[in-house]
């Protein structure tokens, strides 16, 4: 390519590696990666030298040279320590995976341009400038799939921005609500103690843990779309082809429907089996559990016998009574020191009603407010209105199952977490069935060596990195979860690098699966960025893909389905009632962009005279805790907030000594409400 | 549980003292009243495992989920129990100079051990159920808790016509250590609210602070009665 070296531009596109969420950088050359904040690229990372890599022009071509780097940058499967980078390709650096592509921009305009979305004025940019004092890109605009308010259901079609509901109060513009427009605004209101807005699992942790310390059922009330806490996890497990045979991605002790985590369910598994005289069942977990993670694979639950767990606790603490129906638009402190949520509900007739809702103790837990779909392939359905043959694992796709099993095919996984290695078990019980399934494993790049973290690493087997959990053990109960809570900001952000990432759980069953497929060829793996998804005439998928390498730097992957397992959208801009209310009292987020909370997981700025807004969940990612959308990262969160509630004297709740504590245990273990 | 060094030292501690004290003494009853030897073996066990368990915290260290596996536990147990009883029979061991019966050690150690090993896998959590999230201690330092946050408190947008002063926000210093945050018995949910109505004419309580939530200015002045 014959470029002027004074015109030479490269766009870097990357992904955050905790959240996903892309980023992007248009920069003139030479551009300088490392730690320290002088460079043009700054990667938060331990794995990262402080002058880690330099990408820099030469007689019209990109050379990439590593700057004698601790841990080495990567192209492909190898250290490399200066090569020239064709337009398309992939580097490594620590944990950042990057492609690069080369920009005929003109010489004005190759200064950094941020690309429209960043340029709102949003406190989001200004803050990532200001505390981070540096450039870390601009974030990429994607696509995602909406939850249908009303059904609960995946909205096929993407929206760029999710819909904003009017709300009421003349649009709730005032940051401070007078009690007295609240009564006057003709709409019903419920007034309340504790209010638990999204009423899914992280509500329900809240909810329990007010209800074992004291609060009466009556005093809380939880806002929500779905009639059991677990109903929109369970519906995406199924989707995600978890049946209620498998096993979840969750540890023996960690119980949604147990505060205590006692009896864990490897204990309740070895329990059940033995009073059904299944006992090889029994002696088969116990070994599981003793062995794990070492000489066996790690124990994971049931998910059928979770899902029943939480609904029996449910039950127990009163849920019927407690929660309500309603879609929460929008959060406002009132001027007496508590809060008022509005929220909307759907009545018999099928008519959009509005309420509001006051309390003085507001906890968040809405959850992943979508599901991300890939920008190529969201292009492709609106395009060509075909929803049939490109899926979002998310979504629910047993005709791609079925299809298959009836008429063989090939199908392109795009995606490496713990879902892609489901699908693929998945397609390989179809191919029990029917032989003639191939399977391509489409990844963005590889991965030569896993995370490295102090004296230990991750380990890697087929280009997926491999733990039993979401996080590294230690980040739930261990001194991870220490240390991520006495870091700061700065160090939050590099500990999560370093300890994140996509990875999937060490399975025997699937590493076997894997090794034979690629042995017997109907399981490949392959590299690429993709540049377009088209259908060709007789009905098939053709991915286009660049695979940055000079022999073969196109490559058309011809598929009859496409299955996206990329993840979950969890951005605070697609959560309309968290965007409004970072809008309204200017909220600093944390440098994962999200809501940024104390350790106790109060939202800070939000306190209201003795009110108080606590959060959990996905939306406090990058704060104290590093597993806050796990069960038991949820119930963390839910005991800190809870027991600093007890701290302030909150109305109805007591803390928990030991006696009381094991009064409620017996209490639970009877069955008995709290 | 995953364990943290302070929290395997408070284990230790806390379980050899009280459990493993109690089946001491019961083993020292059925031997006929020989108190010294249980207790002095009860004892080396601890000290010998305080320094073990600076050396299962570096094993940890080099596994990529810091993690310490129910089998390693196993493994340490019987490799304590070995190298105690090893010590026991060279007679170094000053107090213990004659070894006593292979089982009778065997059941004290074995049931000390047992017990332990159950009820850290769970039973423990009934009663203190924050001792799992922090790595098995019991006490944690006060000072490591405590933490300072400081925001810039928003000034909201004007929404009055007239004479107008800006103020410069509070900087407003919050702590998440609770006795810090509220003096001993201000049970603020409880108490009646004291309006106040600032100059923009918004009335609000004393508990949302000096500054009109709404406009921002310091307006303590403009008390109704």
């Amino acid at each position: 390519m014959q470029v002027d070296t004074q015109t030479l531009s490269v766009r870097l596109t990357w992904s955050d590696v905790v959240t996903g969420e892309g980023r992007e950088l248009i920069a003139p050359l030479p551009v300088s990666f490392g730690r320290s904040h002088e460079n043009t690229v700054v990667l938060n990372s331990n794995e990262v030298s402080r002058r880690h890599a330099v990408l820099r022009a030469q007689d019209g071509r990109v050379i990439l040279g590593d700057l004698q780097s601790v841990n080495g940058t990567y192209v492909n499967h190898d250290r490399i320590t200066q090569v020239p980078l064709p337009s398309g390709a992939g580097f490594k650096i620590g944990p950042f995976h990057f492609i690069m592509a080369v920009e005929t921009v003109h010489p004005q305009q190759a200064s950094v341009q941020p690309s429209p979305v960043a340029q709102s004025p949003d406190r989001t940019s200004a803050f990532s400038q200001s505390f981070l004092g540096r450039l870390q890109g601009v974030p990429l605009s994607e696509s995602t799939l909406f939850f249908n308010p009303k059904t609960g259901k995946l909205i096929p079609l993407a929206s760029k921005t999710p819909v904003e509901d009017p709300l009421p109060l003349g649009g709730l513009r005032q940051p401070v609500i007078p009690m007295r427009e609240v009564y006057n605004s003709g709409l019903p209101v419920m007034e309340t103690t504790y209010l638990a807005v999204g009423a899914g699992i992280g509500s329900f942790a809240w909810v329990d843990h007010l209800r074992i310390y004291g609060a009466q059922a009556d005093q809380v009330i939880a806002l929500g779309l779905e009639p059991l806490p677990i109903g929109r996890y369970s519906r995406l497990c199924r989707n995600s082809q978890i049946p209620a045979y498998e096993r979840l991605r969750s540890h023996s002790e960690s119980c949604p429907d147990n505060i205590w985590g006692y009896p864990s369910y490897g204990v309740r598994e070895i329990w059940h089996s033995l009073t059904q005289g299944k006992i090889g069942n029994a002696l088969r977990v116990a070994w599981q559990v003793f062995g794990e993670p070492v000489i066996t694979d790690t124990y994971t639950p049931r998910s059928a016998d979770v899902f029943q767990a939480v609904e029996r606790e449910a039950h127990r603490i009163g849920w019927d009574r407690i929660l309500r129906y309603g879609k929460a638009l929008a959060l406002r402190k009132t001027d007496d020191g508590r809060y008022v949520v509005a929220s909307t509900w759907t009545d018999e007739q099928g008519q959009v009603r509005q309420q509001l809702a006051v309390a003085r103790y507001v906890h968040l837990a809405m959850g992943y407010p979508g599901i991300r779909i890939l920008d190529d392939i969201q292009q492709y359905r609106e395009r060509t209105r075909d929803v049939e043959h490109a899926v979002n694992a998310y979504e629910a796709h047993d005709h791609v199952y079925e299809h298959l099993r009836l008429h063989g095919g090939v199908v392109l996984v795009r995606g490496r977490g713990i879902v892609a290695s489901r699908v693929i078990q998945r397609l390989n019980e179809v191919r029990q069935q029917n032989p003639s399934v191939v399977i391509m494993h489409l990844h963005r790049s590889p991965v030569p060596v896993g995370h490295q973290d102090g004296r230990a690493r991750r380990s890697v087997s087929n280009h997926v990195e491999l733990q039993p959990f979401n996080w590294p053990k230690a980040c739930w109960t261990g001194s991870m979860r220490q240390q991520l809570e006495r870091a700061d900001d700065e160090e939050r952000d590099r500990l999560l690098n370093d300890w994140g990432g996509t990875t999937t759980a060490d399975r025997k069953d699937w590493q076997r699966i894997a090794n034979r497929g690629l042995r017997e060829g109907w399981y490949q793996i392959y590299f690429g960025e993709v540049k377009r998804l088209e259908r060709n005439k007789r009905g098939q998928l053709m991915t286009q893909i660049s695979t940055g390498k000079p022999n073969q730097p196109e490559l058309a992957l011809t598929t009859d389905f496409i299955i996206d397992c990329t993840g979950l959208e969890a951005s605070v801009e697609k959560n309309p009632f968290l965007k409004d209310m970072v809008d309204c009292y200017h909220l600093e987020l944390n440098p994962k962009r999200r809501l940024k909370v104390s350790n106790d997981f109060e939202v800070l700025g939000m306190s209201s005279g003795s009110g108080r807004v606590y959060a959990s969940g996905v939306m406090t990612l990058g704060g104290p805790h590093a597993a806050v959308d796990s069960f038991l990262g949820l119930q963390y969160a839910a005991l800190r907030s809870v027991e600093d509630l007890v701290a302030q004297h909150a109305p109805g709740l007591h803390s928990l000594t030991p006696i009381r504590s094991g009064a409620q245990w017996f209490r639970w273990a009877r069955g008995v409400q709290p | 549980m995953t364990p943290t060094l302070l929290g395997r030292w408070q284990i230790r501690i806390f379980l050899l003292a009280t459990v493993g004290l109690l089946i001491s003494f019961l083993v020292a009853l059925s031997i006929g009243g020989n108190y010294q030897v249980p207790l002095l073996a009860l004892l080396y066990v601890l000290l010998f495992g305080l320094a073990w368990d600076v050396l299962y915290q570096v094993i940890t260290s080099y596994r990529w989920d810091r993690d310490w596996p129910t089998c390693y536990q196993v493994a340490a147990g019987v490799i304590e129990g070995a190298l105690v009883w090893a010590l026991i029979l060279t007679n170094k061991l000053p107090g213990i100079p004659e070894p006593p019966r292979f089982i009778v050690f065997l059941i004290q150690y074995g049931a000390i051990w047992l017990s332990i090993f159950l009820l850290t896998q769970g039973p423990l959590r009934i009663f203190w159920m924050n001792w799992r999230y922090q790595g098995g201690q019991w006490f944690v330092s006060r000072r490591i808790q405590t933490v300072e946050y400081s925001y810039q408190q928003p000034v909201l947008a004007s929404q009055f016509v007239g004479r107008f002063t800006p103020v410069t926000p509070p900087q407003v210093l919050r702590t998440s250590n609770p006795e810090r945050r509220q003096s001993p018995g201000d049970r603020a949910s409880l108490q009646p609210l004291q309006p106040y109505t600032c100059a923009c004419g918004f009335a609000f309580d004393r508990a949302a602070g000096n500054f009109c939530p709404r406009c921002g200015r310091l307006s303590m002045q403009q008390e109704v009665s």
